[in-house]
């Protein structure tokens, strides 16, 4: 069972959570402002490995968290 | 065990240390569901020392009051979580399928959902409906 720990919660199954997607970082070569918000916002990594992602969680707290992930195992890390 | 009661009370956002030292008037439960927000249930007035703060009314909430060998045989075994050990203590996630929120007293658990939950509860968990007392209301109120 995949667990994500809430901070305001504790340990839950991840049943609970709606996922939010990743966090992406627009890569340093794109300076202008717009552009910068139009890549995060649009443009996804999608990695296969540990990615920052938020999660909200929908069965408990009603807040949003980041927890980082290892996409390729599917497991949370610390 | 007994039916659910309608659970009335304030929810309150604030910042955290405000919440640390809110007070409210009343025979009052207060649940901390997030690090910024409570629901202070049986609350009428509160006082948070945040002029941001956002206080209202809170009326969507029903619980079941279960000693603690009804929770161990009706709710228990459907969630799939760890219970707190404390006493009292707030637990909320997800149990058969539903969102609840568990008070954990030193002789009682009282389990709370959305009202619109309440027939889940009832089908789920095998807990008793609401009383026949106020069926009767309802039914009067609808054919007036």
């Amino acid at each position: 069972m995949l667990i994500i720990t809430c901070p305001n919660c504790g340990s839950r199954p991840v049943e609970e959570f709606r996922f939010g997607g990743e966090i992406p970082q627009p890569p340093e070569s794109i300076t202008d402002p717009f552009e910068r918000d139009l890549d995060q916002v649009w443009m996804f990594t999608n990695v296969a490995g540990v990615q920052t992602e938020r999660w909200f969680h929908d069965a408990g707290c009603h807040r949003w968290l980041t927890a980082t992930r290892d996409t390729s195992i599917d497991r949370f890390v610390d | 065990m007994h039916a659910p009661e309608r659970l009335d009370g304030l929810r309150v956002v604030a910042t955290p240390d405000a919440l640390d030292h809110a007070w409210f008037e009343g025979d009052v439960v207060v649940f901390r569901i997030a690090h910024d927000e409570v629901i202070a249930f049986g609350a009428v007035v509160a006082e948070v020392p945040d002029e941001h703060a956002i206080v209202e009314r809170e009326t969507a909430f029903v619980g079941w009051g279960l000693s603690y060998p009804e929770f161990d045989d009706l709710v228990a075994r459907h969630v799939e979580w760890p219970l707190p050990t404390e006493r009292p203590a707030l637990a909320q996630g997800m149990a058969a399928g539903l969102p609840v929120k568990l008070w954990f007293e030193h002789d009682r658990v009282l389990l709370v959902v959305s009202s619109g939950f309440a027939h889940e509860v009832v089908e789920r968990f095998r807990l008793p409906a609401f009383a026949e007392s106020v069926k009767k209301q309802d039914t009067r109120r609808m054919r007036a």
